[in-house]
């Protein structure tokens, strides 16, 4: 079986399946469309990608390699958030450091069905919470002076879901 | 620690917010300004419609014009006394309620993309004037005229109304109750939607011919569809055509009557040469627009059929000469069927059978088809079994049937063998429908939605028929927990259990109650 090199920003190499590292699109454009050689032994440069994040997302790719492609969403199915299989959600049971700095990676590696796993957790992490409470959980800050969040608790009431 | 949330790049926080329903996008858009920048994209935004229903009759408070000079979707329905409608009639110069609107729209909203404005001709000629190029980013304007009184519209009256944008994109007039003479002018329209019944808009239609991307028109008779088919949309790429015609006067014998306008519709057609999907929604459209098809090659890829009889030669000719690619009849009719006929349509990649009253379709052999579409009230296991012999390609299939279907219906299921995902809407099954299926290893994803008797023992079945499953989707559904556990009782303990037993699969779970039999007993009582 093929494998190629990889290389992450702090200068580790791994040695992966062609087929897994496959899964990132931006993997597979750089194989495919400008042509690097993976047989020439020298490693992709993936310097946007630390080791420990490289190592947790190869573990998820290995996992979902012979993922068919998704059959077309229709638009209802596109926005359910509770159907996270459990050895994903078990994956994604990390620091919010650790999934945030995945969910970055994957979408530098342009990897679909990851980011869009992540962002389905961080969606449920949201789901249901106060402003308050979402600033709590991620650690913002409100950085609106303190007449302005009325006037967009205001603007809000009269918004109204179009479709 | 700063958030790292705040470092994300949009693209990231758009994928997130997508998956969250509107209460909470506003909760989330209260949480910061980056947040609330990012909410405040058109994307968002124009899910967000602002709706002003009132009589106007107070102008705008200082908050409400704060909060409107960010609004890009706004929506005025004016509410009127009706008894009021002859003293405003004369040309008295505009009312109060108009220049409250007025002062709304071009003195509040800087930032509106998309217009909907419902309210009488004299009135929403009176708000907008000659000022709507003053809504520089405007896209979509959607106008609405409400019945005046009057018993016909005469549209030669008046002074004439002319409005200029160079913004818009996109033009829709709903009810066209007592309009006027109006004109238009917009370079960068491209997409229009009316009924056609009267000078003025066919006019209008005829004006932007040429550039128009996308037309979905309804017309009033016959005349109307004569005048269009003279008319040349040279870009046009979606077209939707509907007359309001009596059933009983159309049918497929009426098309030799026809034959002379026969060079017509050939020219009609080959001036759309971008013409890529093309929805017939009346018999008579039908039979003046789709021989031609039959005889010239386009590059039409989509066909929709609505609400006619269907002339089975002709249909099948357009798919055979046709480029097409995705086919939906739906509540029509199939008429003139050369029984015995078996033909190899192989272009064809989906289809979409909506209450087709006959099912002859099916007898043809689709080798190409990727997904199916199917929804019956009556020929469930008839159709069921056609399409395990003649659709073998499939890869998705989803199915509606109201009626019981046998117990060996799908005996044959395995005979798809490159099923991935497979849809049950409204289809009751039991455990015996399914304990006679052999295991299908190509399916992935399983989807059950709006099935209003679904007995929790077909789940184990499930299992065994669908060994590579790694999707379960049970939506709207209200399942009968007939196990008889004694913990079925308890609300939710189903949807538990489902979860244990597909543990390596992602369950989804939505909107869907579940039932003891003793409840269901009560509740149908």
């Amino acid at each position: 079986m093929s494998t190629i090199k990889l290389e992450t920003s702090d200068g580790v190499k791994f040695t992966v399946k062609t087929q897994v590292a496959k899964c990132s699109g931006t993997i597979r454009t750089m194989l495919e469309d400008i042509g690097i050689n993976p047989q020439d032994g020298e490693a992709i440069p993936l310097s946007n990608v630390h080791s420990t994040i490289l190592q947790k997302i190869l573990v998820w790719a290995e996992h979902h390699v012979d993922d068919p492609e998704p059959p077309r969403d229709d638009a209802d199915a596109a926005k359910r958030t509770d159907d996270i299989c459990s050895w994903d959600e078990d994956f994604l049971k990390v620091d919010q450091r650790t999934l945030f700095d995945v969910m970055l990676a994957a979408n530098y590696l342009d990897m679909k069905q990851l980011i869009a796993v992540c962002c389905k957790t961080v969606a449920n992490m949201i789901k249901g919470k106060t402003a308050d409470q979402i600033r709590k959980t991620f650690n913002i800050e409100n950085d609106f002076p303190p007449g302005d969040e009325d006037k967009i608790r205001l603007r809000n009431q009269f918004c109204e879901e179009r479709r | 620690m700063s958030s790292i949330v705040l470092s994300f790049p949009a693209e990231i926080l758009e994928a997130i917010f997508v998956y969250l329903p509107l209460k909470d996008l506003l909760k989330a858009s209260q949480v910061c300004h980056r947040w609330n920048k990012v909410l405040q994209s058109p994307l968002f935004q124009r899910q967000l419609q602002v709706k002003l229903h009132s009589d106007f009759r107070e102008p705008p408070s200082k908050a409400d014009e704060a909060f409107l000079s960010r609004a890009k979707n706004l929506s005025i329905v004016q509410k009127f006394d009706e008894n009021e409608i002859e003293g405003e009639n004369g040309q008295a110069g505009p009312t109060e309620a108009e220049e409250n609107i007025s002062g709304i729209l071009f003195g509040a909203c800087n930032e509106l993309e998309c217009l909907q404005l419902i309210g009488r001709f004299q009135c929403v000629k009176s708000v907008i004037g000659d000022r709507l190029d003053e809504l520089s980013n405007l896209r979509e304007l959607s106008l609405s005229f409400a019945y005046q009184g009057e018993e016909k519209a005469d549209d030669s009256q008046g002074e004439l109304w002319l409005m200029r944008s160079s913004s818009l994109q996109s033009l829709k007039i709903g009810l066209t109750n007592s309009i006027g003479p109006f004109g238009l002018e917009a370079l960068n329209l491209k997409e229009m939607h009316l009924t056609v019944n009267s000078k003025t808009l066919l006019d209008l239609v005829d004006k932007f011919s040429g550039q128009l991307r996308k037309l979905r028109l309804k017309l009033i008779d016959s005349k109307t569809l004569d005048e269009i088919l003279k008319m040349k949309f040279s870009k046009l790429n979606q077209l939707e055509l509907a007359i309001f015609d009596h059933k009983d006067s159309w049918e497929f014998s009426h098309v030799t009557v026809r034959e002379e306008d026969d060079e017509l519709v050939k020219q009609f057609v080959q001036e759309m040469s971008a013409l890529e999907e093309l929805s017939v929604r009346s018999d008579e459209v039908f039979y003046r627009l789709c021989p031609a098809l039959c005889s010239m090659q386009t590059n039409l890829r989509q066909l929709e059929l609505h609400n006619l009889n269907v002339d089975a030669n002709i249909l099948v000719n357009i798919v055979l000469i046709q480029n097409i690619k995705g086919l939906s009849v739906q509540h029509c009719e199939i008429v003139n069927e050369i029984p015995g006929l078996h033909i190899r349509l192989v272009n064809l990649l989906h289809l979409n059978l909506t209450n087709v009253v006959n099912n002859v379709l099916l007898n043809h052999n689709f080798s190409g088809l990727k997904s199916l579409q199917l929804l019956h009230n009556r020929f469930g296991n008839e159709s069921l079994q056609k399409v395990f012999q003649n659709f073998a390609s499939i890869e998705q299939l989803q199915i509606t049937f109201r009626a019981k279907l046998d117990e060996d219906a799908f005996a044959r299921l395995h005979q798809l063998k490159n099923l991935t995902a497979l849809t049950l809407c409204r289809t009751d099954t039991t455990a015996e429908h399914w304990n006679r299926i052999q295991p299908v290893p190509s399916v992935q994803q399983l989807t059950f939605e709006g099935c209003f008797m679904m007995p929790f023992s077909i789940f184990p079945e499930l299992g065994r028929v669908f060994p590579a499953l790694r999707r379960l989707h049970v939506t709207k559904c209200c399942v009968l927990d007939d196990t008889s556990s004694a913990d079925a009782v308890v609300d939710g303990a189903c949807e538990r259990k489902l979860r244990e037993m597909f543990s390596g699969v992602a369950v989804s779970w939505h909107e869907t109650m579940q039932v003891t039999p003793e409840n269901l007993k009560k509740m149908l009582l």
